[in-house]
């Protein structure tokens, strides 16, 4: 019994806390970061060869 | 935090080690699919084991499942986190040194894993097989990759951490956590040592690092990547930053819990059993939200679908992760698992999360990556649709075919006949009946591996064509203006959540007038909470800041990943004393003053030389070593396991798939030529058998001069050996060999007593014996007691 409470009680809470969280705006800063891996390399070119000993 | 001004630079990304990494994918993704399709075909016909002790199925099938998740995937995870890194941090890899002691310390584990587990040096421990020595080495190359990973964070250019960050951040700690203490041993020599967990503890440790292996190595960084290459691929944001948020705290948080599905029915106790089911069953939920925030992803671009192959294999990949989280939980449930344990249907479900969800992954990777890498295009789209085909077509064969083997053989196991016996007591028949399946699982292992040689010509192509190329971006670092560590710790949901924990824990340990308070004091919390909205200040919110601070995002995922592990293993430790026949031995008092006690007796000598002979040929593989406490099991095997049985056994041997008959009780079950003959070949015995002849035990010696060492690192670990025993170790073991040479000989078969196949049949026929009365038990209380 006391487990079916001690449970009820972690759900309540956490249900609690999202709730809570999602008022404070915890969840709402992310259309800047939701575009980062949208940026593209610029043109990279080819690695310079290595450079060989003139005779 | 003292504020800090922006200044503009150059930064030049490190691609040079993502390349490698990239090549080393791809090359040992080959392998490791070719290991797979030659086990394959040993499951089909037994012939392709060769009859050579190192290219037997037992030491090549951990072969095979190291080599796709720690050199395949591994390597694949490491090009997409390092490629992705510095792209999302704006930032170069902070050690070019620290690169590549990573890129070349994990190519020396996997050669070294290539070289150990042909020639039978193991612990046995699935997917943590490696022997301690090139642990040591996985621990200080995984201390680089940790240590250059976050250097690079503390120098990024951008200031908040994108999703794909935060997974590379969970499986870096918490893999670091899983592998060291899964890995705690007592080495007997360069190759051998014991883990310092014997029986319900090893299983329940292992099986903790063993599923959180794939939820921290396998899921997690794929996560990542998904999170960052599919909407580069898209050319869509994700779907839901929101969402993500919720995905990443509820999956790490939940993930690390659901360890003991793996051990349901088991000797384990109950509760653990119990709260690994529920944990497994509640992660549907954030698995779900993470599928559907990739695939909704491609909202108004799912056009793409028809033309890009890249975006075809992150689809299917994700899509196998949302059909692979949907049936882990369903096989964790208690009734479900009775069916699927020990069964092929796991090997479809695990096949089905590494070749259709990690594989598919690794493939849109490489298709889109290598191309940029390299400055060029893909050499042929065609090529990498037909690949796509092919093995969709191929992961498809291999899952159904898994499916209906696995499902078959449950049914098969437990079919009982109108008088309640055995329908078909033979296990051979369910394999003879599972045959065709495992020629169709060829099929279709061999239809993946040609689309990757496929991939691997292609991306050969398309590297020769181009050149290595280097990226270099201007980047304006940003002011660090937000709280600093401790002000986070303090914040409103760190606050609320250790509150609520403490109240949980009063309630549960406390009596009435405590339970009165922790009530009072949560609804207290409740309220202040539900007031709380709105009169927040800050502009920016709290998950922002943490966000935007790397030590504190980490402290905290370290806590949610030691919660569920604490709460699991911590009481199965302490309990060890609780165990009684641990306590008391031949010797003790009780027998002193003529009473009797039952105990559960160590090894002999020769017992446990032949314990790691079975451990070296990884018998464990296809023999479970757990009779379950069903009807059907106690009529086909006997007396169920129980847990006092296997507190001298380490490393455990209840191994996962019953490709074999379960042997835990198979001691006394048949006679010493019996197993002279099986083992030397088995289809003598058991026609139709697939296991490999194992006719080099034979010749094979015991070296009987290590036993001692071996029985001191083990008493040390708590097994009673007296110091007489271990002195006698080497004469004690040859008597014993020589009874069962003698009971050989007497039916016309010559063998050495100190040969390898004497000490495996000495282990074998000692299997199931449990606790035994010491003197003087009444004879026929003892009697009772053996039988049980």
């Amino acid at each position: 019994m006391i487990t079916v409470f001690v449970s009820l009680l972690l759900v309540v809470g956490g249900l609690v806390l999202f709730f809570v969280r999602l008022h404070a705006g915890d969840f709402d800063h992310g259309d800047r970061l939701s575009l980062l891996p949208l940026a593209d390399d610029p043109q990279g070119g080819p690695e310079p060869e290595a450079k060989t000993q003139e005779p | 935090m003292q504020a800090t001004t922006p200044v503009t630079k150059r930064v030049v990304y490190d691609d040079e080690v993502v390349r490698a990494f990239s090549l080393a994918t791809i090359i040992w993704g080959a392998v490791g699919l070719l290991v797979g399709v030659l086990v394959a075909t040993q499951l089909s016909f037994w012939q392709a084991n060769l009859g050579l002790p190192w290219t037997s199925y037992g030491r090549l099938r951990p072969l095979h499942t190291n080599a796709v998740i720690f050199a395949f995937v591994g390597n694949m995870m490491f090009a997409g986190v390092y490629y992705s890194t510095q792209r999302l941090l704006k930032a170069r890899l902070a050690s070019d040194l620290l690169s590549w002691i990573h890129f070349w310390g994990w190519q020396a584990v996997i050669v070294g894993a290539a070289i150990t587990y042909p020639l039978g040096l193991t612990q046995s421990k699935e997917y943590a097989e490696l022997i301690w020595p090139l642990d040591l080495l996985v621990v200080l190359v995984w201390v680089a990759f940790a240590v250059n990973f976050f250097w690079t964070l503390a120098r990024r250019n951008e200031r908040n951490l994108y999703v794909a960050i935060w997974f590379y951040i969970s499986t870096i700690i918490t893999i670091a956590v899983l592998y060291i203490v899964n890995n705690l041993q007592l080495p007997t020599s360069l190759t051998h040592s014991y883990s310092i967990f014997t029986g319900v503890q090893d299983a329940l440790v292992q099986w903790w690092y063993g599923h959180n292996a794939v939820a921290f190595f396998l899921t997690t960084p794929i996560l990542g990547i998904m999170y960052y290459f599919l909407p580069k691929a898209a050319g869509r944001p994700v779907y839901s930053y929101r969402l993500s948020i919720v995905h990443f705290w509820s999956l790490i948080f939940i993930y690390i819990w659901a360890g003991p599905h793996h051990l349901l029915y088991t000797a384990l106790p109950d509760w653990a059993q119990t709260m690994g089911m529920i944990f497994s069953v509640m992660l549907w939920a954030p698995s779900w939200g993470g599928m559907l925030n990739g695939l909704l992803t491609l909202r108004g671009a799912w056009d793409k679908l028809r033309t890009d192959p890249v975006i075809k294999f992150y689809i299917v990949a994700v899509t196998f992760y949302g059909m692979s989280t949907f049936e882990g939980p369903l096989l964790s449930i208690k009734s479900v698992s009775a069916l699927g344990h020990y069964t092929d249907w796991i090997i479809g479900h695990v096949h089905g999360g590494a070749l259709g969800w990690n594989g598919f992954m690794a493939f849109g990777m490489l298709y889109w990556m290598v191309p940029r890498l390299w400055g060029t295009q893909l050499k042929s789209v065609r090529l990498a649709e037909l690949h796509f085909w092919i093995a969709t077509f191929g992961i498809l064969l291999y899952v159904v075919s898994m499916w209906i083997s696995g499902v078959s053989q449950g049914l098969f196991w437990r079919a009982l006949d109108a008088e309640g016996f055995l329908k078909y007591p033979d296990f051979i028949e369910g394999l003879l009946a599972s045959r065709f399946m495992y020629q169709m699982r060829l099929i279709g292992g061999l239809a993946y591996f040609a689309g990757a040689l496929l991939m691997v010509g292609n991306l050969w192509a398309t590297i020769r064509s181009g050149r290595k190329s280097t990226v270099e971006i201007e980047v304006q670092g940003y002011a660090h203006d937000g709280p600093g560590f401790w002000a986070l710790m303090r914040g409103a949901p760190v606050l609320y959540s250790l509150a609520v924990i403490v109240l949980s824990l009063v309630l549960f340990f406390s009596g009435t007038l405590g339970s009165a308070i922790a009530l009072a004091g949560f609804g207290v919390l409740v309220i202040a909470g539900a007031l709380s909205i709105g009169t927040e200040k800050s502009r920016r919110s709290w998950h922002d800041l943490v966000e935007g601070h790397s030590l504190a995002f980490t402290v905290l995922v370290l806590v949610a990943i030691l919660v569920g592990g604490l709460v699991e293993i911590v009481p199965l430790v302490v309990a060890k004393k609780d165990v009684p026949a641990q306590v008391a031995h031949a010797d003790s008092v009780w027998a002193a003053r003529g009473e009797y006690v039952f105990v559960q007796m160590p090894y002999s000598p020769l017992e446990l030389e032949g314990r790691d002979i079975y451990v070296r040929e990884g018998c464990y593989v296809c023999h479970s070593q757990m009779v379950r406490p069903f009807r059907h099991e106690t009529l086909r095997y006997g007396e169920y396991s129980r847990a006092a049985e296997f507190i001298y056994d380490t490393p455990f041997q209840w191994g996962s798939k019953r490709t074999g008959p379960d042997l835990h009780r198979e001691g006394g079950k048949y006679a010493n030529l019996w197993h002279y003959l099986h083992l030397n070949d088995p289809r003598s015995t058991s026609p139709g058998s697939n296991m490999p002849a194992y006719a080099h035990l034979k010749t094979g010696r015991v070296d009987y001069g290590g036993t001692p060492g071996k029985m001191r690192a083990l008493r040390k670990l708590g097994v009673p050996y007296q110091d007489a025993q271990i002195a006698a170790a080497g004469a004690t073991a040859r008597s014993q060999g020589g009874l069962i040479a003698a009971d050989l000989a007497a039916q016309a078969v010559t063998i050495a007593p100190d040969s390898e196949l004497v000490a495996l049949i000495g282990y074998l026929q000692r299997l199931g014996r449990g606790p035994q009365p010491t003197a003087p038990a009444p004879a026929a209380l003892a009697a009772r007691e053996v039988a049980r």
